[in-house]
């Protein structure tokens, strides 16, 4: 058992890692947006909302 | 018509409960699993809510959780592509659990409540905003949300009218008043997302110093926005640490590690960080009534629990009705949902007016009496006027006492339901308590319980103003600090709370016999807890308490309880007590 979820552990690991350097580099290195706004000196940080209101239908929705 | 809001997994999990617009029950999880801030899904919580309504989940029409999973997770992979690859920590560490549990909450509440009713998702701040509006005696007012994160919004601002808000701008993750104040908290030692009171606390005893170098850190515009200046921090590439080496050079000391000497330089970066805040928060209010035109703003989100702060706009901007959701951080969410379906989704009228926060289990004097007996503890058992009586006498003999009457408050405040009561005329009840009691630091002050028509003879305020839920922070009237120096704070403050017999019953005739004996209609009002627990539930808890701290008494329902079984050892307390602070959580 305990073997078990250490081998579990190990594989997660190895295939999160494998996703994150394989998977993700090309998005990360090509990325042109700033998702962050890291980027500075801009008039206002405020950022419009989008699509606000609320309905029944997108409350059925996590996302 | 019932309808359940859900908040859990990230932290201060919570269940709220709306019957046909009114709420009827809601309480945090943390105080039926005893574990501080307990994000886990709110099982007892839940089953305490249909429990009270005397339903079964089959009885309810919508379930509503307080944010949107989905979002949250894409927002966490974002924040690892713009970091990569120094992101690789936090994409180990969250993935799991994101994709174990987390993104499958709606899941997750079905498979829990055995239910295959469909799970309707609220925004994040939506949850708050509709936390403080729907629930407001507010037809019309300016709705702010400041907090550390929900999906990607930190900060939104926006107008309620009737039973619809409308948001127009917000503020998006990383850039955060709530993780900036955490970065303040695990600067100065403290844990984040559980210690920021002792920030606020701390900040009276400085000076502000480092104000210039937290402008610095935040870039501040005059339409109320901000932004944090990202190369100071790390909460945006790291899940382990909120500050980076750059902001330790900035102030130009390492981190306090917990637990070590806090010296006048902490109590300095306490006080600049708390008036950074503070300026924060009155530079959004300022760009808010320009815009919004009303005396009548809502708050809600963590960071509306910075009573400092929130007495700040009172004072210094055109908002003169301001409503904050007394559990204002994310237990709060739970209650917004709630609401949010029943008045805005389905556009029922608005009935309720949130007044008091007793919306968690109480237990009437058989269920107490068999506790007590169980235990073996010596009781008296006495009438409403001796019990008032004899607990003013306790008091004003300076005795303290641990005050279990009626149901338990929700959110973060004990406000007279499951209190720590004492006198405020004694210099050392603040130093008693802290030590001897609560196993708290000595910095860490105590609020006033006052008669809420004699409270503008001891504090600048109004007369007859209402300060319900002690989120805001007067000042003590200069010619009663020396009568009060056990809730005055360093700063000459003191964070009210207002009590009327309508609200507050036993309460309020608890202190206006304290007055009637003493001339002070005032007592010191602290959470019936130690440093570590949460808030007591159950009489069970209150006894337990009780027996291992130095509290004089109990009044418990109509049973006084003023002998322990065996004497307190007082350094296991505080052993305890820094343990369970500094476990992870």
């Amino acid at each position: 058992m305990g073997a078990a979820h250490v081998l579990g552990i190990v594989s997660t690991h190895i295939i999160l890692s494998v996703f994150f350097f394989l998977v993700l580099a090309p998005f990360a290195l090509v990325r042109l947006k700033d998702p962050l706004r890291l980027r500075t000196g801009i008039e206002s940080y405020w950022q419009p909302r989008k699509g606000s209101e609320s309905t029944l239908e997108r409350f059925r929705r996590p996302f | 018509m019932h309808v359940l809001g859900l908040s859990f997994f990230y932290h201060d999990a919570a269940a709220a409960l709306v019957r046909d617009g009114e709420l009827v029950a809601a309480a945090e999880e943390e105080r039926f699993s005893r574990k501080k801030h307990d994000s886990d899904f709110p099982a007892q919580a839940i089953r305490y809510c249909l429990d009270e309504a005397g339903i079964d989940i089959a009885d309810v029409d919508h379930i509503g959780f307080y944010e949107k999973p989905l979002v949250k997770f894409l927002r966490i992979v974002e924040t690892c592509l713009a970091g990569w690859p120094r992101t690789y920590g936090t994409w180990v560490k969250s993935m799991p659990v994101w994709l174990r549990s987390k993104i499958r909450a709606g899941k997750i509440i079905q498979e829990r409540l055995g239910t295959d009713k469909e799970i309707l998702f609220c925004e994040h701040h939506l949850s708050h905003a509709a936390s403080a509006f729907l629930v407001s005696p507010f037809d019309e007012a300016a709705i702010l949300t400041m907090d550390g994160v929900g999906e990607w919004t930190t900060t939104a601002h926006g107008i309620g009218r009737g039973t619809r808000m409308e948001f127009a701008e917000e503020i998006r993750f990383p850039h955060s008043i709530g993780l900036l104040f955490s970065a303040i908290t695990a600067y100065l030692g403290f844990k984040v997302n559980d210690a920021e009171w002792k920030v606020m606390g701390l900040a009276p005893y400085g000076k502000p110093r480092f104000l210039d170098k937290f402008r610095e850190v935040v870039d501040m515009r005059p339409d109320g926005s901000f932004r944090l200046r990202m190369e100071y921090f790390a909460h945006h590439r790291s899940t382990r640490s909120m500050l980076s080496r750059r902001w330790e050079r900035h102030f130009g000391a390492p981190r306090r590690k917990p637990e070590t000497e806090l010296t006048e330089f902490h109590y300095d970066v306490a006080c600049s960080g708390q008036k950074m805040v503070e300026e924060l928060v009155l530079n959004l209010a300022r760009a808010m009534e320009r815009r919004y035109h009303t005396p009548n703003l809502c708050i809600a989100g963590g960071v509306g629990l910075n009573c400092v702060a929130n007495w700040k706009i009172r004072e210094q901007t055109g908002f003169k009705n301001i409503f904050i959701q007394p559990a204002a951080g994310d237990s709060g969410g739970a209650i917004g949902t709630a609401f949010h379906i029943y008045n805005t989704l389905l556009g029922n009228p608005r009935t309720f007016v949130m007044e008091h926060t007793h919306f968690g289990p109480g237990f009437g004097n058989d269920a107490i009496r068999s506790v007590l007996d169980d235990r073996g503890a010596p009781y008296d058992e006495v009438g409403n006027d001796d019990l008032l009586e004899r607990t003013a006498q306790m008091l004003a003999d300076g005795k303290i006492i641990g005050w279990f009457q009626g149901r338990m408050e929700f959110g973060p405040r004990a406000l007279g339901a499951r209190s720590i009561l004492a006198d405020p005329r004694d210099p050392k009840v603040k130093d008693r308590i802290n030590a001897k009691v609560k196993f708290r630091e000595w910095f860490r002050p105590f609020a006033p319980a006052v008669l809420e028509e004699r409270a503008h003879e001891y504090f600048e305020m109004p007369r007859g103003m209402s300060l319900p839920f002690m989120l805001m922070v007067p000042r003590v009237r200069a010619e009663k600090r020396a009568l009060l120096p056990g809730v005055t704070h360093e700063d000459g403050t003191g964070r009210v709370q207002t009590l009327t017999a309508e609200l507050n019953g036993r309460f309020h005739g608890l202190v206006e016999t304290f007055g009637r004996i003493t001339g002070v209609p005032v007592v010191v009002n602290t959470s019936f807890n130690v440093r570590g627990e949460p808030i007591v539930c159950t009489p069970e808890d209150a006894f337990r308490t009780f027996q291992s701290t130095g509290l004089d008494a109990l009044v418990i329902g109509n049973f006084i309880v003023t002998s322990k079984s065996a004497p307190v050892d007082f350094e296991a307390g505080l052993q305890r007590s820094v343990e369970l602070e500094s476990a992870p959580g």
